[in-house]
């Protein structure tokens, strides 16, 4: 079967802490992955309209929200990790599949939701930095 | 495809991918960057590929942790870790240069 070209559910969502082991999350029901690239437009003189649009600044960031609220909340702010997910073919067909793997992925602080009578969820985020300053630290494969 | 005539990095142009949608784009350039690589599925490889800010195109390796220039905490810091060779079709082929040959890896 050949690819849908359509996307279900994430599986194989992880992180590995620098020096750690993977630890899986389970439990998710959402992710992204977000390269977080701003443009700076340049006007000058009579212009009406920019002339130039320019991207300046990217500040890539990670995001896993889970059911799992005690695992995403075992992880203590400043820890820098590798965070990857398979975002699944729907119809599970092969080379379908595509895994997003952020490195240099640093912590920052989890948030929860557990209003009463709903599940709880909770969502950890991390911003992730370039070791050069030049190569992007989220990958497709 | 040895180990010596793998590259060690691919920079890949920005367009010129096949298929109707970026979906279909994407996963033509994954097929390119597996084959330009000689990724070994079977050994658990994977080109990983990083899109380019501003249309610069494709930076693809074979390990998810390399980076185009030596990092910041490395001596070198900010010389390049790849002499490049242009291709055919505007694909570049990057081989480590002897100094990241022998680099301690970094911390993440």
């Amino acid at each position: 079967m050949a690819a849908t070209k359509v996307s279900l559910n994430w599986i194989d969502v992880s992180y590995t802490p620098a020096a750690g082991t993977l630890t899986a999350i389970t439990k998710v029901t959402s992710m992204d992955f977000n390269f977080n690239g701003s443009l700076i437009h340049f006007k000058g003189d009579d212009d009406r309209y920019p002339t130039v649009i320019a991207n300046a600044d990217n500040e890539p960031s990670v995001s896993v929200t889970s059911a799992d609220v005690k695992g995403l909340y075992s992880l203590s702010p400043g820890t820098v990790c590798t965070v990857t997910g398979t975002l699944q073919d729907a119809l599970k067909a092969a080379g379908g599949d595509i895994v997003f793997t952020a490195v240099n992925a640093v912590f920052s602080s989890p948030n929860m939701n557990a209003s009463h009578g709903s599940f709880a969820s909770a969502t950890a985020n991390w911003s992730c930095f370039s070791s050069d300053g030049q190569t992007p630290p989220i990958t497709l494969s | 495809m040895s180990d010596q005539s793998r590259p060690d990095a691919i920079m890949m142009p920005a367009h010129g991918y096949v298929g109707d949608n970026d979906f279909d784009r994407l996963l033509d350039v994954r097929a390119r960057a597996r084959k330009a690589l000689g990724v070994r599925p079977d050994d658990g490889e994977k080109a990983y590929c990083r899109p380019m800010p501003a249309g610069q195109g494709w930076f693809c390796t074979r390990d998810r942790n390399d980076s185009i220039l030596f990092p910041y905490s490395h001596p070198l810091a900010g010389r390049p870790r790849y002499k490049w060779t242009k291709q055919p079709g505007g694909m570049e082929f990057g081989t480590l240069v002897p100094e990241a040959t022998m680099e301690v890896p970094a911390d993440a």
